[in-house]
């Protein structure tokens, strides 16, 4: 990573920029969104923003960061995704980044404790569902049909977010899964799915919406305490190791602005 | 090379340097990049915890499958690759060099392309799976699978050294074993085989080696559960998420294996062809 | 046993027929390149040229005819001795000798004993344990001799079988063969006259991929009647008249330049020619000497002989000596 030569007036802008978007990451979540808009960094010239992204972003962060280079000329926003706990672990052992999406709160928990996210914000929610092939042919209905030990039910392995969220719902709807494969990531357990190698899975619902038609949904059914249990939160936060925290901020402003938060709901996300 | 008459000792260049000074620092940096990141694991590692890491319920089932897999697809690879590599070496057709470049192909493929390969091949859906599957054949997330993966990964590394072996040994000695009387089952085992035994023995090795660290294709295409498929570099990459620890400990057996396995083959290999040039000058 | 090979192999520009009487050893003379080892390959079954016949103890075994019968070598009770011994490394000299009969099926300690015999009889018992990676070329090429001997072969080919080999151990290798090939039939390859002079019964002379001449050995390397022969024997041979030869050997010919003879000299033993060639053999000058009958060879002596002689293009006359013999073309 490079770093720029900085504009004469840089200190005194970037002074004004940082009180802009400290305010809005200390302010409620709504009211920052509004102020947003008005917010744009402007110094900015050729700054390169890395934001490490959880996997499942991978498309919405793409949109975003777009969305964010607009608006702030000069400002290269770089994504690099990977499953949420490289990413921790990258980011712990000294990998250089402003930004860390995460997609569950135990990996974000994880850079919190190195001292390097010290304000991580949840920005959106996921939700785990069942995912089968296109039709349900099998005509599955809830998560009660997945205990029949005849199926090929994949799941995320236990250590990986998605897996963690499984167990949850399991255990809250009471049934116990067999499932002929714990995959490493929740995009190998829709690659399953989608390759017709095993049907059902248990994915995000926004892993549905990037199938492209390819996996369908099937709700979980059961309770409120399944869907409460279903539920994941993905929070965000700008590092303390960032080139320029203040676009660091702006970027987590942005994401966390009316915007970002459309662009998220297009993807499938849920609001926090 | 057959005659009597005393030989002169070849010039050779012991003790003096026969290469420039300066090749000494590449030379250091490239080995340096390879075993720092040996050095890093090895600090990381929790002495303490060791044993414990290494002995717990997940760690041992995935050794005891790697172990079996990678038992099982090297004989694949032997039973398989020998006739292959003989046919390769042996024979001439057309479009013989296309048929080599194919069956050579897994080793510079990702081996995420191959696991993709595998599963239209022999997935549910697969070009022959379909078929397997009407036959009550299923080998999605078995052990079979994983099998099937590693043999797929490791299969051109043995074919790909005996090929060469066979190819630089000609067929001087076939012939004079067949106008001998030897069949040829008794010349390929008794004579060829034994010929290119060296490179048989580190086709192999690496063969077994490259099974054991088979990773994206049996993710790809086997799945991953403890006990049926979850070899141990899946464990050591789902660990990683949980437990680092855990997964720093069974690393260091996989480098250890590693580095024994290496040992033997090029230990054995140099071994024998020491023994061949020392014999060489004799003779 | 007899063997009768005849073969075309276009592609090595060979096309020729080979037949050895039961018992005797036939020498294929002949330069390198000349086909020697192609008719042997094609006896081995090493090559299955598109046309070729080639049958053993008359016409009741066939080996070979033509696409339509092919015995492969290692049913063929033929075995060829390569220039190279090719002795199998990884196994001791015993197990290589051995390696025949444990190939045709009998045990290891039988065939050891028939190794063990075979290795005796060619003065190698002492190796027997070697590794056989460690021997010299001489006795390797022994060790090589002992294990195509141990299979018993019907028709034993010897390839050049002293091409690898030093002065010495070539000299202790003819010696061994002129016992041990006695009662064998045995078809041998050589560029060399002495092999055929001191192991053959009879002999071939293969010339650009066909036979030149074969006969017994007295009446080939005695009486040639191939240019291509006399040069191989080193004797010139040329046309007494239309019916009889001579080969007079280097020292039994005498030269003079023509202008030194009296005109109206037309003796009945002198030939007139050009000198072809010259060269330095020991203490002589070796001069070839092209006649309008065939072609001579007279060694001079340098000293004393008149130096235009030794002149290419130089004419001279040429007279044998009266008691060469002469004989029926």
């Amino acid at each position: 990573m490079t770093r720029v030569l900085k504009h004469p007036h840089g200190s005194r802008m970037r002074a004004r920029a940082s009180a802009c978007v400290r305010a809005l990451v200390r302010g409620s979540v709504a009211m920052l969104a509004l102020a947003a808009a008005g917010c744009a960094v402007d110094d900015t010239s050729d700054d390169v923003l890395i934001v490490h992204a959880a996997a499942s972003l991978t498309d919405v962060m793409d949109v975003i960061a777009a969305d964010f280079e607009a608006n702030n000329p000069g400002v290269d926003v770089q994504i690099n995704v990977g499953g949420s706990s490289a990413l921790a672990s990258q980011i712990v052992e000294g990998a250089p980044g402003d930004v860390f999406a995460s997609a569950d709160l135990a990996q974000m928990g994880v850079v919190h404790d190195a001292g390097l996210a010290p304000h991580p914000l949840a920005f959106a929610t996921n939700t785990l569902t069942i995912a089968v092939a296109p039709g349900n042919p099998r005509g599955f209905a809830g998560l009660a049909d997945l205990t029949d030990p005849s199926l090929d039910v994949v799941v995320c392995a236990a250590p990986v977010p998605c897996g963690e969220v499984a167990l949850a719902v399991e255990k809250a709807a009471g049934v116990d899964i067999q499932p002929v494969s714990e995959e490493l990531s929740v995009t190998e357990v829709l690659a399953k799915v989608t390759s017709g190698q095993a049907d059902p899975g248990l994915v995000y619902v926004t892993d549905i919406a990037r199938s492209k038609g390819e996996a369908e949904e099937v709700p979980l059914g059961g309770d409120e305490s399944v869907a409460i249990a279903a539920g994941t939160q993905y929070p965000i936060a700008s590092l303390t190791t960032a080139t320029d925290p203040i676009v660091a901020d702006a970027f987590v402003g942005f994401v966390l602005s009316d915007s970002g938060q459309s662009a998220l709901e297009n993807a499938g996300f849920g609001s926090p | 090379m057959t005659s009597t008459m005393p030989t002169a000792p070849a010039p050779t260049l012991e003790g003096t340097p026969f290469a420039p000074r300066w090749l000494a620092v590449p030379a250091i940096a490239g080995a340096a990049l390879i075993v720092l990141p040996l050095i890093g694991l090895a600090t990381r590692v929790e002495w303490a915890q060791f044993p414990a890491l290494v002995t717990s319920d997940a760690a041992l089932a995935a050794l005891a499958l790697s172990a079996r897999t990678v038992a099982w697809s090297t004989a694949l690879v032997v039973i398989l690759g020998v006739p292959l590599a003989v046919m390769l070496a042996r024979l001439e057709f057309r479009g013989m060099d296309v048929v080599r470049t194919v069956i050579l192909a897994p080793l510079v493929l990702p081996p995420v392309v191959g696991g993709l390969g595998l599963l239209y091949a022999f997935g549910r859906t697969g070009l022959i799976g379909e078929r397997l599957t009407l036959l009550g054949i299923d080998i999605a997330f078995t052990t079979t699978a994983v099998v099937l993966a590693q043999t797929f990964v490791a299969l051109p590394f043995l074919v790909f050294s005996l090929e060469g072996a066979l190819r630089a040994d000609g067929t001087r000695f076939e012939a004079v074993a067949a106008t001998l009387g030897a069949g040829p089952w008794t010349t390929l085992t008794r004579v060829t085989l034994r010929r290119v035994w060296p490179a048989l023995v580190a086709g192999t090795v690496l063969a077994a080696a490259r099974a054991l660290g088979e990773f994206g294709a049996t993710l790809t295409f086997a799945g991953s559960l403890q006990g049926v498929t979850r070899t141990v570099p899946l464990e050591i990459y789902l660990q990683r998420e949980a437990d680092a620890d855990a997964a720093v400990a069974l690393s260091l057996v996989l480098v250890v294996v590693a580095l024994v396995v290496v040992a033997l083959a090029y230990g054995g290999a140099t071994r024998v062809a020491r023994a061949r040039v020392a014999s060489g000058r004799s003779s | 046993m007899r063997l009768d090979c005849s073969a075309s192999v276009p592609e090595r520009a060979v096309a020729a027929r080979i037949t050895v009487e039961s018992g005797r050893t036939l020498a294929l003379l002949g330069p390198n390149g000349s086909g020697k080892s192609t008719m042997l390959e094609v006896a081995a079954g090493l090559l299955r040229p598109a046309d070729a016949h080639v049958t053993l103890g008359g016409a009741d075994r066939v080996l070979c005819q033509d696409a339509t019968a092919w015995l492969p070598p290692h049913r063929r009770p033929v075995t060829l001795l390569t220039q190279d011994p090719s002795l199998f490394a990884g196994m001791s000299v015993l197990d290589n000798v051995a390696f025949g009969p444990r190939a045709a099926g009998h045990g290891k300690r039988a065939s050891r004993e028939v190794a063990r015999d075979w290795l005796d009889r060619v003065g190698a018992a002492d190796i027997a344990n070697a590794h056989a990676s460690t021997l010299s070329g001489g006795q390797a090429q022994r060790v090589a001799l002992a294990r195509a001997l141990a299979t018993r072969p019907a028709v034993l080919l010897l390839d050049e079988p002293f091409a690898a080999l030093d002065v010495d151990a070539a000299g202790h290798m003819r010696t061994l063969l002129s016992t041990v090939l006695a009662d064998l039939t045995v078809v041998m390859s050589t560029h060399d006259v002495l092999d055929a002079a001191m192991l053959a019964d009879d002999v071939v002379v293969m010339h650009d991929g066909a036979v030149a001449e074969r006969g017994t050995r007295a009446e080939v390397l005695g009486r040639p009647r191939h240019s291509f022969t006399a040069r191989l024997v080193g004797r010139g041979l040329v046309r007494v008249d239309a019916s009889t030869w001579t080969a007079p050997r280097p020292s039994q010919v005498s030269l003079r330049l023509a202008a030194d003879l009296p005109e109206s000299s037309t003796a009945e033993d002198t030939w007139h020619g050009t000198v072809a060639r010259v060269e330095g053999h020991d203490d002589v000058a070796r001069v070839w000497v092209d006649t309008d009958a065939g072609d001579l060879v007279a060694d001079v002596d340098p000293l004393i002989i008149d130096r235009r002689i030794l002149t290419p293009g130089a004419a001279v006359a040429c007279t044998v000596a009266s008691d060469v013999e002469t004989y029926p073309a």
